[in-house]
Parts: structure tokens; C-alpha cells; sequence
């Protein structure tokens, strides 16, 4: 029985771990946004904020032709 | 008893008058359009593809494609086959960064690059000419004779026209607020007429070339798009139209629908030049664009852009 009990608890810390491990996977999954996010920190810096124009270019980019392929 | 009968007789006078005169308005009548599967391109040894982007065809129905992946522009004959690449990455004359949207005038093919501006033109044995210096990325584009070239451009909310060497001519406004991202349109002009899909917007519309609306339809019935906020931008998540053409029999217009649609990436919209639905194709696979050749035979995606799909086109 305690075994039993035992091995229920490990198999929920198993599933409770795969579960995270999907969350942080889920999370760190590549989006369009994510894409931008990123753009606008290498791109864009406050004496050329037109450089943003560069990042809004390659979301719609994103959106239209590289999403589908997700 | 007599008059009852002259009533009703006058009652169906009136039906087959009315039905007549809606036959007479009615630019489409019942059409149903229907596709068949015709041709697989790109799955040979020789003229693989890794990545397409842009496509076009010439007047034999050649298929022309750029393909992002290995910097080049594609040249198969209308069977399919393999028969010429051209272009390598670099920044010079022939070569590509990112070749992408592509099209076909008067024996001569126009190829643009995302996100960088100018156009090169090359012929159609895919031998460089010239480039057009334009100073800015195009969203699309189109060669609309005259040595022009009619773009959408980001910033302007206009179709804006250049001469060959890259001066801006004359412009059609197609929207008056100034909300830029959310005017973002995939455009195509004919028969003396801009046709315009937005692409983050519920909208297609027809214009005169002096800017004149003619029509606007709302397809999707969609109110509002989502949005979400990053930093200092508010970016739109889904995308309602991603490309607009034409067949060459009955000059109907094709939007391909994207993340709205109720098949994503797959239903085209098919109106008549007045603007009326006539039906709505849904491809088998999602895709990024369409094209119509000259036999109206219609190519899109496949395989994740490395084929490319040819389908004939069945008006009933």
C-alpha cells in the first residue's frame, strides 16, 4: 500500500515536471511577437526610432509568411 | 372569378418582370467555381525548392518563383519542369538578400527583396538588366506599363507610382487616417482599376486611378481585430486578407484570406468586378499567396512552401 502511495506520489512529481517542462517549452516558443519584441531591442535605439519601422516590416512579414510554417 | 384570375396573372407578370430585371443586374449570375488539382512543381531532383516566397507567370504560362533560402529566382515551363536559376546572395546586380515578391511585365520580370528597397529586373532567360533605385521597401508591387512601378509602401497609405529610375509620379490615396500598420494593403491594378485587400483590416475595395472609391466590401464580418501591446506599439494578431488577383476569363477578383478565415490560409473570396461574392474556394493546404496564370490555372503553397501547387480552375 505505502509503495502504492509511494509510487502515486512519484508519478504526480513526474507528471507535475513533464507539465513545467511543457509550460517553459510553450513559453519559450518562437512567435512573430516574440520576433519583434526582440527586433525593436536590437533595432531600435531612442536617436533612431524610425529604425522600428524595420521590425513592424518584419512582423508583417512574419505574420503573412513565416507563421504558416510554424 | 375573372377578376381573380387577371390579379393573378398581373401577380406573375410582375414575378417574371422582377425576375428578369434582377437576371439583367446581376453581373455574376450563380456561378460556382470549383478547383483540380493539376501539378506538383519542385518536387525534382533538379530545381529544388527551399523556401518560396514570390511567383508569377509569363504570357506561355512559364512559372517564375523566388526563393528566400538560396537567394534566387526559378524559371520552370508550364509542365513543371526545371529549367533555369539564377541570382546568389550578395548585394549586387543579380544577387538577393531576401528576394521575394516578383512579377511579370511586357517580357520582363520584376523582383523585389523584404524588408530592402529597390527592384531588379531581369528577362525572362533570367539575365540581369537593370534595378530601380526606389528608396524605400515595398509591401508589394506591381509593373503597370508606361516604365512604371505601382507599390504599396508602409508609411504613406497610398499606391505610390515610380518611374524606372526610382522618381515617385503620380499617387492613389487609398485611406485618409494616418494609422500606418493597420494600412497595409496587397493591392493589383487592371482594366483601369485598383483593387485593394487590407491586410489587417476587413476591407476590400475598388478604386478608380484617380482614387475614387467605387466599392467597399466587408467579407469576414469581422468588428474588431485583436491587438496586443508590445513596448510602445500596438501590433494587430491576425491577419484578414494576404493577397488579391485576378483570373483572365471573367476578370473576377481573388482575395486569399488568412487567420480569420474560417479555413486559415486557405479560402480564397471570389467577387465580380461590381463587387459581388460569387463564391469561396478553399485550397487543400495554407499558403502565403496565389497566383492565376493565363489558362487561369491558380498556384499556391504546398509542403511548406518548398512545392508549389497548380490547380485548374472550374467555373459552373
Amino acid at each position: 500500500m505505502f509503495l502504492l502511495k509511494g509510487n502515486k506520489f512519484v508519478l504526480f512529481i513526474l507528471v507535475f515536471l513533464l507539465f513545467m517542462g511543457a509550460a517553459q517549452n510553450l513559453k519559450a516558443e518562437w512567435t512573430c511577437e516574440n520576433a519583434f519584441d526582440l527586433c525593436l531591442v536590437t533595432q531600435w535605439t531612442v536617436n533612431n526610432p524610425a529604425e522600428a519601422i524595420r521590425c513592424i516590416m518584419g512582423y508583417s512579414f512574419c505574420k503573412k509568411y513565416v507563421e504558416p510554417l510554424f | 372569378m375573372i377578376t381573380i384570375m387577371n390579379i393573378k396573372k398581373k401577380k406573375l407578370k410582375i414575378f417574371f418582370l422582377l425576375f428578369f430585371i434582377s437576371l439583367a443586374f446581376s453581373d455574376a449570375g450563380e456561378v460556382t467555381i470549383k478547383i483540380k488539382e493539376a501539378l506538383t512543381i519542385g518536387n525534382e531532383r533538379r530545381g529544388i525548392i527551399f523556401q518560396w516566397v514570390g511567383l508569377t507567370t509569363d504570357p506561355e504560362n512559364n512559372i517564375y518563383i523566388t526563393d528566400l533560402k538560396d537567394y534566387s529566382v526559378k524559371k520552370y515551363n508550364s509542365e513543371g519542369k526545371f529549367l533555369k536559376k539564377a541570382g546568389r546572395k550578395g548585394q549586387g546586380p543579380g544577387e538577393f538578400l531576401t528576394p521575394g515578391p516578383i512579377d511579370f511585365h511586357d517580357g520582363f520580370l520584376y523582383i523585389g527583396q523584404i524588408q530592402h528597397p529597390g527592384i531588379q529586373i531581369f528577362d525572362t532567360d533570367l539575365n540581369y538588366i537593370k534595378s530601380i533605385p526606389i528608396n524605400q521597401p515595398l509591401i508589394s508591387f506591381q509593373a503597370v506599363g508606361n516604365d512604371q512601378i505601382a507599390g504599396s509602401i508602409f508609411l504613406g497609405n497610398k499606391i505610390q507610382l515610380y518611374d524606372f529610375d526610382g522618381k515617385e509620379a503620380m499617387a492613389i490615396p487609398y485611406v485618409q487616417n494616418e494609422d500606418f500598420m493597420l494600412n497595409a494593403v496587397e493591392f493589383r491594378m487592371f482594366n483601369n482599376n485598383l483593387y485593394v485587400c487590407f491586410q489587417w483590416k476587413d476591407i476590400i475595395c475598388k478604386f478608380s486611378l484617380t482614387g475614387k472609391k467605387i466599392w467597399e466590401r466587408n467579407i469576414l464580418k469581422v468588428k474588431k481585430i485583436k491587438t496586443k501591446k508590445i513596448k510602445n506599439f500596438t501590433l494587430p494578431q491576425d491577419i484578414c486578407f494576404k493577397t488579391i488577383t485576378s483570373d483572365c476569363e471573367r476578370n473576377f477578383i481573388f482575395v486569399l484570406g488568412g487567420h480569420l478565415s474560417k479555413n486559415v490560409n486557405r479560402d480564397v473570396y471570389v467577387l465580380t468586378p461590381k463587387g459581388k461574392w460569387v463564391d469561396t474556394i478553399t485550397l487543400p493546404e495554407q499558403t502565403h499567396t496565389i497566383h492565376i496564370d493565363s489558362e487561369n490555372f491558380l498556384l499556391s503553397r504546398s509542403e511548406y512552401g518548398t512545392l508549389v501547387k497548380k490547380f485548374k480552375l472550374i467555373f459552373q
